[in-house]
């Protein structure tokens, strides 16, 4: 309509939402009020580590991050760098430093901007056009990616020589769904000029992505979206081991894997995030050494260790979806060049995973948090077993539980950001009602989804997908509250997840976390090449068998909002992909496990259910849409 | 009370610091962002800024005490300082901090330390102006905030 198109343009740029990360109290209250003046939602943070976790926790949150060059937690560089790999959000640099050096420095670490202090309100009214370009640059990249592979390769080849620019490796070539996510954004809220001029860009690559992913052979002219499940990462990853990282070659892997049907350029895109994935992990192991996790109480920092150092193989492993032994080889692989650091470090996906119920094992999950991530592991002492689901008033308890010993354990030592951080962080912690099974790998290949097929009456949505809206989510309200938090934990465990979706009884769950497990991996070094959901830019292939969720539906078998994302993002992000219509739910999160990001806080899913404003919802997404997880608010949230 | 002399005593203490070079543009950035809904706001920034920039020069001075051939360290500090100046147009202050993060690269131990006392004093009369500026805007009534003299 012409009022409500009239409305949307006067509104427009209003309702963009901000986050600012300074640790100068000054200056950021002093940008606060000039966004605010700007109409813009702004979010301050004054530590890097909880501005990360924050973002993790709910990438959709926000639409741009402005960032201080010199914070003393966090080199605002090492922050640009992580947000745009796992969230693939536009990030503006500021300091007063001026020299061009620095300038360049921040150019080259993919800062779509650079400002220098004193920020002025003229520039600042002019942020949102970052927000825009990267979104539109995101579909046509997209959009022109699976149209031909001429274009793709080029994207591959642009991330390979360019790995430190955010902007290039967020633009993998098949990272379609970050596209529509990048479109979504506009949930219903207020901002009705976000929201319809990002659905409207989301629509026409949804169209466009939906069409690749309903079809699966790579030879049609659309080029369809691999999803990367567990089980063909894993091929992936044995491939790269037996080859060796260094001599690793898209060709060579390809032949190794002998994938009927996967082309040389999925691979190639998907061994450019997962080395992405490896130098966080090296790079950030130096740079944060890893700090013991203090929530993972049994779990043992290192991977290898335990099965909970990587919670995403261990489920993986317990769901079957991974040989054990290739889940050691792998580990082993992956993690020996880094010194066997937890990978987790960076990841620390703000979800400390609140597993509702049993969740002892919850704890093993945790990835160690991070120096860099304040990650509060909630749920040390989930009751071990869990039978059934817990009715929300046994989850409240449980979540507050668990806050509780988010609290003790943030008290202790971890960097958690305090609310004088201005960052008002509740612990995230994602409720999921998935059975026990889902936080300790050792469950049963139910796990969450068989779990949460039993707690149908916890109210999960066993609808199609329709993660969202399980009434189990934990009342999504409290839910999206206890993802809130700042610190996320290193839930990106999440693979409790599972929780809320789909009440297949399917396995699937599993795949959710098996995918998680995967994604944790890889999450864990932030690798996230996606910033988006995992958008894995593989492509999701929906899946049929997916009901049973097998670990790509990361996404969704984790109803649980934030699992999704972060789990699946966290980590490389690969898991997300199967579809299937069980898996629906899933889908958001994780498809792909690019690297994206990990952690897509449960909250995020939850809120989207909750709040269809900032996300797409969920239930507005069909059941087409799930192919493409991104769509699930997460990406497009802007 | 005679208002119209307080405001014009805020009104010149305000001019001074601008000519004087106390203040620049910045603040009269800081003075556009007040307004109805927050009508303190500049004197509440100008209040966060000394309060943490007392903390910051509190560090600066234990680091001066304890490891003064720890350049980087000194630069770093200072740095924060300098942004934290820039941000609310404390220009002179903002001056000093450049000289001082100039003899951190010299390595000029002397020099840092003579440049921070410049600095420390810079601070204190600007506190000082700035607060009896405020002092007077405050007893002058809401009526006459901050306003920005036409340029």
């Amino acid at each position: 309509m012409d009022r409500a198109d009239a409305d949307e343009e006067v509104q427009f740029p209003a309702g963009l939402r901000v986050l600012v990360v300074d640790d100068d109290v000054t200056c950021l209250r002093v940008l606060q009020a000039m966004l605010r003046k700007c109409r813009y939602e702004v979010t301050t943070c004054s530590q890097a580590t909880a501005a990360l976790a924050l973002l993790r926790e709910s990438r959709d949150s926000f639409h741009l991050v402005i960032s201080d060059v010199h914070m003393p937690d966090m080199d605002g560089f090492k922050l640009l760098e992580l947000v745009g790999l796992e969230m693939d959000l536009p990030v503006i640099m500021m300091s007063a430093d001026a020299r061009t050096n620095i300038v360049m420095k921040g150019i080259k670490h993919g800062a779509c901007d650079y400002l220098i202090k004193p920020v002025r309100m003229e520039e600042l009214k002019n942020i949102w056009q970052h927000v825009v370009r990267k979104k539109w640059t995101d579909n046509n990249r997209d959009v022109e990616h699976s149209g031909s592979f001429e274009e793709g390769d080029r994207t591959i080849h642009n991330n390979n020589t360019n790995i430190n620019n955010n902007n290039s490796n967020k633009r993998v070539a098949e990272d379609a769904e970050y596209a529509s996510s990048a479109n979504d954004g506009g949930a219903p809220d207020g901002s009705g000029g976000w929201k319809s001029s990002q659905k409207k860009k989301r629509c026409t690559v949804k169209e466009e992505e939906e069409g690749e992913t309903e079809s699966a052979d790579p030879n049609s002219s659309k080029k369809p979206r691999v999803v990367w499940s567990v089980e063909l990462h894993q091929q992936f990853v044995n491939a790269v081991n037996q080859l060796g990282i260094e001599k690793a070659v898209p060709k060579r892997i390809l032949e190794l894997m002998n994938v009927p049907g996967l082309t040389r350029e999925n691979v190639a895109s998907h061994l450019q995030k997962f080395r992405l994935y490896l130098k966080r992990l090296s790079g950030v192991t130096q740079h944060h050494p890893g700090l013991p996790n203090p929530f993972c109480g049994p779990v043992s920092t290192n991977i290898k260790g335990g099965p909970l150092g990587r919670l995403d193989f261990e489920t993986l492993v317990a769901s079957g979806h991974i040989p054990p032994q290739a889940l050691a080889a792998f580990e082993e692989e992956l993690f020996t060049q880094n010194g066997s650091k937890q990978p987790v470090r960076e990841i620390a996906f703000g979800q400390p995973l609140l597993t509702c119920g049993p969740p002892t094992t919850l704890t093993r999950q945790f990835p160690q948090s991070n120096s860099s991530n304040i990650t509060i592991n909630p749920s040390l002492d989930m009751p071990s077993s869990f039978s059934n689901w817990p009715s929300n008033n046994d989850l409240a308890q449980i979540i507050h539980h668990q806050q509780q010993q988010q609290q003790q354990v943030v008290g202790s030592g971890v960097s958690v950001p305090q609310p004088s951080a201005s960052l008002n962080v509740q612990p995230s912690c994602l409720v999921i009602p998935s059975s026990q099974q889902m936080n300790t790998y050792q469950s049963s290949e139910n796990t969450i989804l068989a779990s949460q097929s039993q707690s149908q009456g916890s109210g999960f949505q066993t609808g199609r997908g329709s993660l969202v809206q399980s009434p189990m989510m934990l009342p999504s309200q409290s839910l999206s509250s206890l993802q809130r938090v700042g610190p996320s934990s290193q839930s990106y465990q999440v693979k409790q997840g599972p929780s809320v979706i789909t009440s297949q009884p399917s396995i699937s769950g599993n795949s959710g976390y098996t995918n998680a497990g995967s994604v944790v991996d890889y999450n864990n070094s932030l690798i996230s090449t996606q910033p988006k959901n995992l958008r894995f830019g593989v492509g999701q292939i929906v899946d049929e068998e997916l009901n049973s969720m097998t670990a790509v539906s990361n996404n969704n078998s984790f109803s649980m909002p934030g699992m999704m994302s972060g789990m699946v993002n966290s980590g490389f992000g690969f898991n997300g992909a199967r579809m299937s219509d069980n898996n629906r739910q899933g889908r958001r999160n994780n498809l792909g496990f690019v690297g994206k990001g990990t952690c897509l806080p449960s909250r995020f899913a939850v809120d989207e259910i909750e709040s269809p404003t900032n996300l797409p919802n969920f239930s507005q997404i069909g059941a087409g849409d799930l192919v493409n997880p991104e769509n699930f608010g997460l990406d497009g949230q802007i | 009370m005679d208002y119209v002399n307080i405001r014009r005593q805020a009104a010149s203490i305000r001019k001074g610091l601008f000519d004087q070079g106390y203040l620049d543009e910045q603040f009269y950035q800081l003075e556009d962002l007040q307004d109805d809904a927050s009508p303190n706001f500049v004197d509440e920034v100008v209040t966060l800024f000394f309060r943490d920039s007392l903390r910051l020069m509190a560090n600066i001075d234990q680091a001066l005490d304890k490891c003064a051939k720890d350049f980087n360290k000194l630069d770093v500090y200072m740095q924060q300082l300098k942004g934290s100046c820039t941000s609310i147009g404390a220009s002179k202050m903002k001056t000093e901090c450049t000289a001082f993060r100039d003899y951190c690269r010299d390595e000029n131990i002397e020099g840092c330390m003579r440049s921070f006392q410049k600095l420390k004093r810079e601070h204190s009369v600007l506190r000082q102006k700035l607060e009896s500026y405020f002092q007077q805007l405050r007893q002058a009534g809401p009526i006459e905030c901050a306003t920005r003299p036409s340029k």
